[in-house]
């Protein structure tokens, strides 16, 4: 597989609205697992070009994100919450029949590449589940009715983006405000009265950061290397 | 009197150089920490955990731990020792470690380490990993089954070698090295058998083809050296006889 | 909740965070799976560049620039850890970093970087504006102000509940409408399990500490289900660095499985319990020294719970003997009796 010349400008794209910067990797590999549905290998080549990250790294940092894949997801990527309180709402009986709704199995994308489904490790919303996502939007106290309804958007090909948003409603269920959530800061109080009592002057001795700028920005592509050469972005040594 | 900068080694006032790692007052004092990831020609690393010692009161990798006067360290206990044989025996019921039939048997540290600490059995259950070997380098075989992931090929590679031929991905247990290659195979890579990275693995995971089992048994590194003798012994110019 | 309705307090408290040690550039770490809030934290920090909160001369301060960028994450427990989630925030795999030598002095690109927590900021905002005194008031002598909970499972009503440090866990199960409580999970995954025996016991970090989550078990839930959850979580989530975590707590999800099946004798509750304690004892991170806390907290304070679910014979396999035949016999295209084994059951 190569990537196209559409695709290639979008990337080029990407990668400049970053900055060109090896710390914004995986920022970068979210927006392409966005819009390929996977990290495809041609796309690793491409932004080790581009970054001056080694291909092993890209793979690397591909694989080690649960929500970026090596291989390609649904067009509609749901995940459903594996948490023990996600449990104990009957998420394991919602999963079996979403997946049998939809003819797909965990883990796996369904042949059209419509859909794909897998648990996760948690989504964030524990006192609303049992709780998933799709695309990664949030899909808060899911339930077979829910999931019928979600199922049949999916058939049409809706995209999430118009999908009702009742769906995608989350409360924030504050039952008891104390200290803090009972006395929150108007924007701007807080800063304004500690300098106005004289907290300590910020001190300018660090460099505004651009992207490249800590240390000398080193590429690692081969032939760059000596013994000398250290990683920018490792910390320094205990020596 | 000068001020002197000592750690309590086991009981045993030792000095240290500004700057030092637990280890490396340790080694210069000639006192052996088992290791497998650490190698004086590298950055500390602190992933294998062999090293483990307790500095006052507390577990701590001696690889990557700064020295700090007064420190009350222990090294060489029956539960520092029983620790670091579980976590060998960790290391071989992780990968596919068959040492009958490997080109490594004797001159491999792993198992160097395992008889050093009196590693009888693996213990724990089998993995039985699936991993992929790669034989696709003229001069170079890549048995991932052997892999301990100390990340030594990695370091050498990128630091020394200047090609980032190897790397880490995935996550856990899935962890595995891969190659920097379009291909994803050692044959399309930047790698050389006169590399850093082909001759610094402690195990049988990355070989110079066209070499194995050429000294007998009783005549192999380890069988003349104890792996002990051997780390404290290390100098720059020695790099492991990996032939064997 | 936090960035979702106090997200001003939050970068404010980041804000004067900075300012006190002269730092120009913030992040906020969003895990991946808050993607949804990430458009309308965007905008608050748009609108406190316009109000002259953020940006270049905050205030209109010469020397103070200070700015906040949002990284998302992608999926990966550990980047909660602060050295891992700095790697993350450079573009690595999440790996914890040796330490010493600690973020504060060799963080972000090896600079001095301070880390904490949404909840930690939106306090240091507070007590900027009401001061120190008005917050150490509250709570206890060694944990100071309040804490805010997420509590769910087994209540009438879960959401979001703040106490002041030093609160009963008893009188926490009374306000969310807890009933019939068999234990209480505090501080998530890698926090305690705690019975009923305990819950007079306090929120505090000199007692039970939580980072916020609270979920409530009652008599008819499967505790060993529960620790089971949590153990596959810990393996799941596992970085890969240290040998005792990467490698023990896969194990440890294999003989949890195995005795959840009804396959385990003595011996294997024995060695799940030395392992869970070496795990601890010898791993890189807090994940690791962590990941054993569902089994040993509830070994230790149920063990009749593991008993029983013990085989009584002293020697078997460990494994579905006529299960592994399967290949065989798919293999050979049998699925006659004697193509399969009995295996003797309790």
């Amino acid at each position: 597989m190569s990537i196209s010349e559409a695709d290639q400008e979008w990337l080029a794209g990407v990668v400049a609205d970053h900055g060109r910067c090896p710390t914004r990797l995986l920022q970068i590999l979210r927006e392409v697992q966005e819009h390929f549905r996977y990290v495809p290998r041609p796309v690793m080549e491409f932004l080790t070009a581009q970054l001056g990250v080694p291909r092993a790294e890209v793979q690397g940092v591909t694989e080690f994100y649960s929500f970026l894949s090596t291989q390609p997801q649904g067009d509609f990527h749901l995940l459903l919450s594996d948490s023990i309180s996600d449990h104990l709402l009957g998420s394991r009986e919602l999963g079996a029949y979403l997946c049998a709704k939809l003819g797909v199995e965990p883990g796996q994308t369904r042949g059209d590449g419509r859909v794909s489904f897998a648990y996760t490790s948690c989504s964030g919303l524990c006192d609303q589940g049992p709780a998933g996502l799709v695309n990664g939007w949030w899909l808060p106290t899911l339930s077979r009715a829910r999931i019928d309804r979600i199922a049949a958007l999916v058939e049409a090909a809706v995209p999430v983006r118009e999908w009702p948003p009742e769906l995608f409603a989350v409360r924030d269920n504050i039952r008891r405000a104390g200290l803090l959530l009972g006395n929150p800061v108007t924007p701007g109080a807080a800063l304004k009265w500690s300098l106005l009592r004289g907290s300590t002057a910020p001190s300018p001795n660090w460099t505004s950061p651009g992207c490249g700028d800590a240390a000398a920005p080193v590429s690692r592509l081969p032939g760059s290397g000596s013994s000398a050469t250290k990683d920018p972005r490792k910390p320094p040594s205990v020596r | 009197m000068s001020i002197q900068n000592t750690i309590s080694l086991d009981g045993v006032q030792i000095p240290f150089q500004d700057g030092d790692t637990i280890m490396e007052a340790a080694t210069r004092a000639g006192v052996y920490i088992p290791h497998l990831c650490h190698h004086p020609e590298f950055e500390p690393h602190g992933s294998c955990k062999l090293c483990t010692v307790k500095v006052n009161g507390r577990n701590c990798s001696a690889c990557t731990f700064p020295a700090a006067d007064g420190q009350q360290v222990l090294n060489d206990t029956e539960e520092l020792n029983g620790a670091r044989r579980t976590i060998t025996q960790l290391l071989f019921v992780e990968g596919n470690h068959f040492c009958p039939s490997c080109e490594k048997s004797g001159n491999c540290q792993l198992q160097a380490v395992a008889y050093f600490l009196n590693m009888l059995d693996p213990h724990f259950p089998l993995f039985y990993p699936h991993r992929q070997p790669d034989a696709s380098h003229p001069e170079i075989l890549l048995d991932r089954d052997r892999c301990i992931l100390c990340e030594l090929c990695v370091r050498a590679s990128r630091e020394v070698d200047g090609k980032n031929v190897f790397g880490l991905a995935g996550r856990g247990i899935d962890t595995h090295l891969v190659v920097n290659s379009a291909s994803g195979l050692l044959g399309d890579s930047a790698m050389a058998a006169t590399d850093k990275a082909a001759q610094v693995c402690p195990v049988g995971a990355i070989l110079v083809k066209g070499h194995g089992f050429e000294k007998p048994i009783g005549e192999r590194q380890f069988d003349r050296q104890d792996v002990s003798e051997w780390c404290l012994s290390w100098e720059p110019a020695v790099i492991g006889d990996q032939h064997g | 909740m936090l960035l979702r309705s106090h997200a001003h307090q939050v970068f404010e408290g980041m804000t004067l965070c900075a300012a006190v040690v002269g730092a120009k550039r913030g992040f906020l770490y969003l895990r991946g799976e808050y993607l949804a809030l990430r458009a309308q934290l965007e905008t608050v920090l748009a609108e406190r560049r316009r109000l002259n909160l953020l940006g270049v001369a905050i205030l209109g301060r010469p020397e103070f620039d200070f700015d906040i960028e949002i990284h998302l994450g992608a999926g990966a427990y550990i980047c909660g850890e602060e050295s891992a989630l700095i790697e993350s925030l450079e573009g690595k795999r999440g790996t914890p970093r040796n330490r010493p030598p600690y973020p504060v002095t060799h963080g972000y690109l090896g600079r001095p970087t301070v880390v904490n927590n949404v909840e930690t900021f939106a306090a240091a905002a507070a007590i900027g504006l009401r001061g120190g005194a008005w917050f150490a008031a509250h709570g206890t002598e060694k944990s100071r102000g309040s804490k805010i909970l997420s509590i769910c499972g087994d209540c009438a009503r879960p959401g979001i509940y703040e106490y002041d440090f030093g609160v009963t866990i008893a009188q926490i199960l009374q306000d969310c409408g807890a009933s019939n409580i068999f234990g209480v999970q505090v501080g998530g995954p890698s926090g305690v399990f705690i019975g009923e025996r305990e819950f007079d016991r306090r929120l505090a970090f000199e007692d039970l500490a939580s980072g916020g989550s609270f979920m409530i078990f009652d008599k008819t839930r499967d505790v060993l289900e529960i620790v089971r959850n949590f153990t596959h979580f810990f393996a799941h989530e596992s970085c890969g660095f240290c040998t005792p975590c990467r490698v023990g707590t896969a194990l440890l999800r294999n003989a949890l499985d195995k005795l959840c099946a009804g396959h385990a004798a003595a011996g294997d509750l024995v060695e799940i319990s030395k392992l869970g304690q070496f795990i601890r004892a010898t791993s890189h991170c807090g994940l690791g020294q962590t990941a054993a806390n569902p089994i040993l907290s509830t070994l230790e304070r149920f063990p009749e719970i593991y008993q029983a679910r013990l085989k009584s014979v002293a020697f078997e396999p460990g494994f579905d003997l006529d299960g592994e035949l399967s290949t065989a016999r798919r293999l050979t295209g049998r699925d006659d009796a004697h193509a399969h084994l009995q295996q003797e059951s309790v």
